[in-house]
């Protein structure tokens, strides 16, 4: 009987395993006749073998996978036919003749076969023009009105065409015809494949619709590569594509009225087109878009459109043509499909916007009147629908499809507009309506953005608009007792924090870098600002922010001070006319006092940071010869010290530092001054250990005999110092069997004897160098016995090269 | 040149290669007559005929001879020597050679030496075939076909007289499909016909059966046809050939459905004769 079997089902597993396994096995068998033929040089055999060979091809019995499987058993066989069908065609055999004599084959799916395989050869002999041998072909094809069958012919005529199309700068251009005709020949394959492709969905039950749709799915390629191949002819331009080629694939989507392959093509020419023809051509494409069926994802295909102008825009770095207003075409594309698909839910509509926007954006920077209007579009849908995010519990991000895609959407512009995104007019309104956790990651992306362009913060309203846009960076969310301000709460654990939230706050800090303003008062202002925002993030937060914002202040007062300092030089020498420039609103006081307000609010948290902090300001207004102020932050400094810091490590680092700034500091008066480092050094001797009080009293010596003509010099009390650390040093040794304590000691005595302090005499020196010398001679052998040793050699032999000088020469050297 | 011959294999004979000759041509010759060494061989007379006649196969008696032509080569007499005699036939032969289901056309020579009591007779048979103009109106055949409601299709040839190494162009158009096709053919049938009354014969048989699609169209597909007729065994449409027989060609064109039921329509094709062979 016929070859074709009328299957109402495709069997099970097994049994298209076995229709398979016969199909191949007379496929092959066939085959190794037909070969055996050729190999006798008997034409008629071998295409009676070829027929046989073919005839398996006509089966209804096997899956489109397993079908796929033979017919490239078969096409293995057939590339021998055509091998030698060449031999023929050299050996002088006309091939217009064998293209006739295979046409005798009664049943159509070989004959078409064998036609193509001598129709390849055909045109190759260039008997005839390509163009001729294509139309035929392709024209008679038709016979093939299985879908299946019909779609894998097609793909076997496609693939034998393929490199003998007359496309520009082909063998086969001029007589063989013009890219116009290459373009038509496969157009009209692809016109034909689609419809059996589309076809494909009406075979068999309708129950088995969901297994049609996968197989449709698994030979859509065999559509697809029409495609692929018309972007590949060389000849191809924009013009062509405009006037032939783009109307003639839409017309197949238009007309084919089938979801799955409207969607698919749609994708084709997306993908496979290049972006330019696609800018040329858009409106036709957005038209098509809006005649595709109900159940066509056209928000998808829009939005893949969307993304590839924008990433070509970029990519470029060229906008769009003039004359061509893809912004409205698109934006009134959506605006239709919008109102006419009811059904979009508003996840789709964000998506349509998001990638509009994008486009806006990339294809026409300096247009952000688009973002703007995608912006304000969807904040109107959204209050139209009455939309209500969904509560989330806590502070994490939802991951609500709705609620991503606006976060989405809003963090669109953030890269090309970084601050500016604060002047679209309904961005905050719809940043205020995520959920806390979104609109965190929505502001961690804005800061970012922010940073990377160094935009500047250039006035205070700038400034509430933006900390107001990242509130969930800046504060805890209302009426919420959140981890952040609980956790750190016990004493010392507040190096553990979340990675997360330091690097949050980080970026909030680093934003007071870009506040600037040539005017020192309106930058006062936006510091100001900013510390109103920072003062509601709680202790955790303040941490980070503030301290750049004391920082921000103390350069700020500086700037303030060059400015007094030019409006007194301007008003001294204004006396003949001009106006005076005005004098500052803030003055370089208020600066300080500023600062002085944030270091106290943070001082009772971070004890050992605002003690610090304290101590810059301090230097900052010694520096600016504000005495008074540099006395109140020094005082302020020690007061921390005397309430906070309780761990003895840390008090003496605070010690240390104390030291420093006042030696530091030029402006004190000596009553200031005296009580100042009175209280340092009472401090340092009320040390809970003995080495640290030794050590400590010992440097505070230096703050009574300071440097220069005119410092400070109390010499009596630096040798009340030495004195007492000599005494605590005394009874250390004793404890602790080390000489650390006396070598230090006899390094400052040297100090300050050399610094010609009088009340620090030979002596002294003597006293100190014998004591040092018995002890020595006293200790046990090891390290520290060579560590004293060592430090003690240097000293004398610092003595020794001194002795020149009468005064070191009447210190006595220890015997050896 | 030399002349064309074709293969000639009558049902239960021997195949056997014949010269054609067309029907306008003269039927030339030399009959050679040889006498066995040193004999004298008395006759008659010799002749040669030719001979063309329409047998009918399932009577015997009934064959027709409708040409019967003579020439006399020798009056009666002796013959002693090897001898040549040339012939020539300038009539016309109106039919052509035709081997069919219930008819023959054949054409032969018959050289007769006569004898008082058996005379020696050797036929030579050959093949007539009758060369025609082109025909001046070749009209396209164009055809309506439907079962209402089900199936509506029209199709068309290009032409409706072809010669016998003619393609048969033409293309079907799907109007209407309701009816699940498997597949469609174009067939080529050819038609004898003979007797009268009681004795009337009527042979139909299929020339060829030519898949032209595989599978269903859609409405509004075309599908092409186009089948060349040289490779066929065909002869031209013969009409009542010395009142006694017909031979007519029809192309059916047949759509089977998935239930194997065949649907068809039939015309009638004009064949002619273009070229000997």
């Amino acid at each position: 009987g016929r070859g074709t079997r009328n299957a109402a089902h495709m069997g099970g597993d097994d049994e298209q395993v076995r229709y398979l396994e016969e199909a191949t096995r007379t496929v092959r068998q066939e085959g190794f006749y037909m070969k055996r033929a050729i190999d006798a040089d008997d034409l008629q055999v071998a295409l009676n073998h070829a027929t046989a060979m073919l005839r398996e091809l006509r089966t209804s019995l096997l899956t489109p996978k397993n079908y796929y499987d033979l017919y490239m058993k078969v096409l293995e066989e057939l590339r021998e036919l055509e091998e030698y069908f060449m031999t023929l065609q050299r050996g002088g055999k006309a091939m217009v003749e064998l293209y006739e004599s295979v046409q005798a084959c009664g049943n159509v799916l070989p004959r078409l076969y064998l036609l193509f395989t001598v129709g390849g050869v055909y045109i190759r002999s260039k008997e005839v023009p390509a163009k001729d041998v294509l139309k035929d072909m392709v024209e008679m094809a038709k016979g093939v009105q299985h879908p299946m069958r019909g779609l894998f012919l097609r793909n076997y005529l496609a693939q034998v065409a393929k490199d003998k199309l007359p496309d520009a700068g082909s063998e086969y251009e001029g007589v063989g015809g013009t890219v116009t005709d290459a373009c038509e020949f496969v157009l009209q394959n692809f016109a034909e494949t689609t419809r059996l492709w589309v076809r494909l969905q009406n075979q068999g039950a309708s129950k088995e619709r969901k297994r049609r749709e996968k197989e449709r799915q698994d030979l859509r390629i065999l559509v697809g590569t029409n495609l692929v191949r018309l972007s590949q002819l060389e000849g191809l331009d924009a013009d062509l594509y405009e006037t032939e080629v783009l109307p003639k694939v839409l017309e197949q989507v238009t007309a084919c009225k089938d979801t799955i392959a409207q969607s698919y093509l749609m994708d084709c020419v997306i993908q496979v087109f290049p972006d330019d023809f696609h800018l040329r051509t858009l409106e036709t494409f957005l038209n098509t878009c809006s005649e595709l069926k109900e159940k066509v994802n056209v928000r998808g295909i829009l939005e893949s459109m969307m993304d590839r102008l924008a990433s070509y825009a970029t990519a470029t770095g060229s906008s769009i043509p003039d004359g061509v207003d893809a912004f409205h075409m698109l934006n009134n594309c959506i605006t239709q499909l919008i109102e006419k698909r009811t059904n979009l839910s508003l996840v789709e509509i964000l998506r349509l916007h998001t990638a509009l926007a994008n486009f806006g954006l990339k294809a026409y920077p300096e247009r952000t009147e688009y973002v703007n209007h995608c912006i304000s579009t969807v904040a109107t849908i959204i209050t139209s629908v009455g939309y209500e995010p969904p509560v989330v519990e806590g502070t994490e991000p939802s991951s609500d499809e709705t609620v991503v895609q606006l976060q989405a959407l809003l963090a669109v512009p953030l890269t090309e507009m970084h601050l500016s995104v604060l002047q679209l007019e309904n961005y905050a309104e719809l940043v205020n309506i995520l959920p806390w956790g979104n609109r965190k990651a929505l502001s961690v992306d804005l800061l970012r953005a922010v940073l990377t362009h160094s935009a500047p913060i250039g006035s205070k309203d700038d400034c509430d608009k933006l900390f107001d846009l990242v509130a969930p960076l800046i504060k805890d969310p209302e009426g919420a007792a959140t981890a952040e301000t609980l956790g750190g709460d016990e004493e010392g654990k507040e190096d553990v924090v979340d990675p997360a939230f330091e690097e949050e706050q980080m970026l909030v800090a680093k934003t007071v870098h870009l506040m600037q303003h040539s005017d020192t008062d309106a930058l006062f202002r936006i510091y100001l600002s900013a510390r109103r925002h920072f003062g509601q993030g709680g202790v955790l937060r303040i941490r980070y922010t503030l301290v750049p914002l004391i920082f921000a202040a103390l350069r700020l007062a500086r700037a303030i001070r060059v400015r007094e300092a030019e409006v007194a030089a301007a008003a001294e020498a204004a006396e003949e006319g001009a106006e005076p420039p005005a004098a500052p609103q803030f003055t370089v006081r208020k600066a300080f006092q500023f600062a002085h307000e944030i270091v106290t609010a943070m001082a009772t948290r971070y004890p050992d940071l605002s003690l610090k902090l304290f101590l810059q300001c301090a230097q900052g207004a010694d520096e600016a010869g504000f005495s008074a102020i540099a006395y109140e932050f020094v005082a302020s400094s020690l007061t921390t010290y005397e309430d906070e810091v309780t761990d003895s490590r840390a008090q003496v680092r605070a010690l240390d530092l104390f030291i420093g700034t006042l030696l530091n500091c030029r402006s004190f008066s000596a009553e200031d001054y005296d009580a100042l480092i009175t209280k340092v050094t009472q401090f340092s001797a009320k040390l809970l250990k003995k080495p640290a009080q030794c050590e400590m009293v010992a440097k505070c010596a230096h703050l009574f005999y300071r440097e220069g003509e005119d410092g400070y010099k109390e010499p009596r009390r630096v040798m009340e110092c030495l004195q007492r650390s000599l005494k605590i040093a005394d009874v250390c040794a004793a404890s602790s069997g080390t000489l650390d304590l006396f070598t230090m000691l006899l390094d400052k005595y040297l100090y300050h004897f050399e610094a010609g302090n009088p009340s620090i005499e030979a002596r002294h020196l003597s006293g100190l160098l014998s004591l040092i010398s018995e002890q020595l001679s006293r200790m046990e052998a090891g390290e520290a016995k060579t560590a004293a040793q060592v430090h003690f050699q240097n000293a004398l032999r610092h003595i020794q090269s001194k002795s020149d000088d009468p005064k070191f020469a009447a210190v006595q050297m220890p015997s050896a | 040149g030399t002349r064309l011959t074709k293969a000639w294999a009558p049902a239960g004979e021997e195949e056997v290669t014949l010269p054609i000759f067309e029907g306008r041509e003269s039927v030339t010759g030399r009959v050679m007559i040889s006498v066995p060494g040193g004999k004298r061989v008395e006759h008659q007379g010799v002749k040669v005929e030719l001979i063309g006649h329409i047998e009918m196969l399932y009577d015997r008696s009934a064959t027709t001879r409708f040409m019967s032509l003579v020439r006399e080569l020798e009056p009666a007499g002796t013959l002693a020597e090897a001898r040549e005699y040339p012939f020539e036939f300038s009539s016309e032969k109106p039919y052509e050679s035709y081997l069919g289901i219930n008819v023959r056309v054949k054409y032969f020579l018959r050289v007769t030496v006569t004898k008082q009591y058996s005379s020696d007779v050797k036929e030579e048979d050959f093949i007539v075939q009758c060369l025609q103009a082109e025909p001046e109106v070749n009209a396209a055949i164009k055809m309506e076909v439907g079962v209402e409601g089900f199936m509506h299709l029209e199709y068309e040839f290009t032409k409706s007289r072809y010669h016998l190494a003619d393609v048969i162009v033409g293309k079907v158009y799907f109007l209407l499909v309701r009816i699940r096709i498997k597949h469609a053919e174009v067939a080529i049938i050819r038609r004898e016909s003979c007797g009268s009354g009681p004795n009337a014969f009527n042979e139909s048989e299929n020339v060829t059966k030519f898949e032209i699609m595989d599978g269903a169209p859609m409405k509004g597909e075309s599908v092409p046809v186009r089948l060349f007729l040289s490779q066929l065994p065909l002869n031209p449409t013969y009409r009542g050939v010395a009142n006694t027989f017909s031979c007519r060609y029809f192309v059916n064109l047949v759509l089977v459905d998935e239930e194997d039921r065949r649907y068809f329509k039939q015309s009638e094709l004009q064949l002619w004769r273009k070229d000997l062979g």
